[in-house]
């Protein structure tokens, strides 16, 4: 996006350069809408054109591992392998392949390639305390679930701004509690 | 893997809305966090969390503008607090007074909290592959003080522009775009260009003529008429048709919502739709209101909704104020906003479907390579079948002479 891509919420209308970075609201000459806008130098920076991996013409010369006829540049910081420009993928300072790329988002081993997390650790403790705000039936099957989510995902990463396995422990220990709260109102009917 | 103190929350909460006006398909709870290096926008269901990540260095602009939400809600806030105010005063049973009252002090209250936490607003944040709202910056005061806390970081990892230098920047970049260079000089949102072999955008409006509209101010007119007409005759019959009035009221209103989303309909007509919308609400509120009353007053016709309204036809609204008031009220906003909405109407339809302001253009497209042809001419059924046209007869043969 470069300059022209900076419009009005409202009508849409592009904003010009007199809206910029005056630190306080100012009518949209379009449609009076009170707007500040607060731009920075990357919004003025020229798009640099992807690099193309240069063809090898000595002998000797290390080759891309992906494309042999290829200079390398770099190696990968993932997996050693060397890697032309075109391969050379750049990630907050480390320079890695496509595959050790692909193998670090899939895996979850690139934390900065995370954009999505399930909390399995939210979802046993709703589990664990729903039944008891709709009544204590559904527990019946809530409370193992919530335990068995508890056991199964325990080492999964839970809430991923405040980590922590609070929500499972609690979850854990209601959980137990409503079983052996069942198994002791099946003892009673069952002595009775 | 320790993320301890790694991030900070910023101000705010918000919720981030999938789906259209009418249905809404997912909610998620957004929040800002900031790290060292940038600042992380989280959605968040009960069981999911999405992330986006903002590095300082990527970030283009932020965006902030300032909304009227706030102060509508104030105004309705304001609205039902009177309402239910004014029908306590006029109730003499002590539990429906109470009731009333306890209504009254919820939308007090209301009105206080969000007169307290300020004016709303609407904010952005740009780079340069997406530019992504902010939900939890949805009041004025909290989006101030992020953007004073983000502003400092972004300046530090890219430098700071004063306004005078980002508009020789703009400036520099102007010449690239001619369309932008009109755009700015008229306001007005750049058309894509046209090349041969692509597809043509849509068409930005829909040629939308506002018949449901029509209906609408049509109804909310005739609405407005029998609520005053009904201050003078309060019976049954008519409280009848004007249940089934209000009901095609609500329907009319919503099929004319739906059909102005993306028409090139001025604005004064949409808003009358909306205005109307927010009618029907009150009206509702007013309904429930009004039926707690009488449930609270008549607790023998609670079970039986003919009896309900029966009972409710018996009154006499020039012997209860507060039931004339109402009437006199909706009466008179009704055949407001309907014959405003009729004027507005016919304005428009005077005008030209389109506006002149309006961006409706087809796309530019390759000129016809010839003109249509006239549709064939239809078969002369009297000639004989298969007849050829009569070649013209030939000239009459000259006397002969002598």
């Amino acid at each position: 996006m470069n300059a022209a891509s900076l419009i009005c919420s409202k009508c849409r209308a592009p904003l010009g350069g007199e809206f910029f970075n005056l630190g306080g609201l100012r009518p949209c000459s379009a449609c009076a809408a009170p707007i500040q806008t607060e731009v920075f130098p990357a919004l003025f920076r020229a798009q640099t054109a992807a690099a193309l991996g240069e063809t090898i013409v000595t002998e000797g010369e290390a080759s891309c591992f992906f494309h042999p006829q290829k200079r390398a540049v770099v190696p990968c910081e993932g997996c050693g392998r060397f890697v032309c420009a075109l391969c050379d993928v750049e990630l907050n300072g480390q320079h890695l392949c496509p595959t050790c790329l692909n193998l670090g988002k899939t895996k979850g081993k690139l934390r900065s390639l995370e954009n999505h997390r399930v909390l399995y650790d939210r979802a046993a403790l709703l589990c664990a305390t729903l039944p008891l705000l709709i009544g204590l039936w559904p527990s019946i099957a809530g409370a193992p679930i919530s335990l068995y989510l508890c056991i199964r995902y325990w080492s999964a990463p839970g809430d991923y701004v405040r980590p922590g396995k609070w929500r499972f422990v609690l979850a854990g220990t209601l959980a137990v509690m409503e079983i052996i709260g069942w198994i002791t109102v099946v003892i009673l009917f069952v002595s009775k | 893997m320790s993320t301890a103190k790694e991030y900070t929350r910023l101000p705010g909460r918000g919720v981030r809305r999938e789906g259209n006006f009418l249905i809404t398909t997912a909610v998620r709870q957004s929040q800002l966090w900031l790290a060292a290096d940038h600042v992380l926008l989280v959605d968040s269901t009960v069981t999911s969390q999405d992330l986006k990540r903002f590095y300082f260095r990527h970030i283009q602009a932020l965006q902030l503008r300032k909304t009227w939400r706030g102060f509508w809600f104030n105004i309705t806030f304001s609205l039902f607090t009177a309402l239910f105010a004014l029908f306590s005063s006029q109730v003499n049973d002590p539990v429906g007074f109470g009731i009333l009252v306890t209504f009254a002090g919820v939308f007090g209250l209301l009105l206080l909290v969000n007169s307290i936490i300020g004016p709303t607003s609407e904010c952005f944040i740009q780079t340069a592959v997406q530019r992504e709202m902010l939900p939890s910056l949805g009041r004025l005061r909290t989006a101030r003080k992020v953007f004073a806390r983000l502003k400092p970081l972004i300046e530090q990892a890219q430098g700071a522009l004063t306004n005078e230098e980002a508009q020789t920047l703009l400036r520099e970049q102007l010449p690239e775009s001619d369309a932008l260079a009109t755009a700015l000089a008229t306001g007005r949102r750049p058309m894509p260009a046209f090349r041969p072999g692509m597809t043509p955008p849509p068409l930005v409006r829909s040629n939308y003529r506002g018949a449901a509209h029509a209906w609408l101010f049509g109804l909310l007119t005739a609405d407005g008429a029998l609520n005053l007409l009904l201050i003078f005759q309060h019976n049954f019959a008519l409280i009848v048709i004007q249940m089934f009035l209000i009901l095609a009221l609500v329907v009319m209103g919503i099929v004319a919502l739906i059909r102005q989303q993306g028409s090139s309909l001025p604005p004064a007509l949409t808003r009358a739709a909306w205005t109307a919308l927010g009618y029907f609400v009150v009206c509702f509120l007013l309904g429930i209101a009004q039926y707690v009353v009488i449930v609270v007053q008549n607790p023998s016709v609670a079970d039986d909704q003919v009896a309900m309204m029966r009972h409710f036809a018996s009154i006499d609204p020039l012997l209860a104020p507060w039931l004339m008031i109402t009437y006199a009220i909706s009466g008179a906003f009704s055949i407001g906003l309907g014959l405003a909405g009729v004027l507005a109407l016919r304005r428009f339809h005077g005008e030209g479907s389109v506006p002149p302001s309006s961006p409706v253009a087809q796309p530019p497209g390759p000129p016809p390579l010839a003109a249509p042809l006239p549709p064939p001419a239809p078969p002369d059924l009297t000639a004989g079948p298969a007849s050829p046209p009569a070649p013209p007869s030939p000239p009459p043969a000259p006397p002969p002479h002598g």
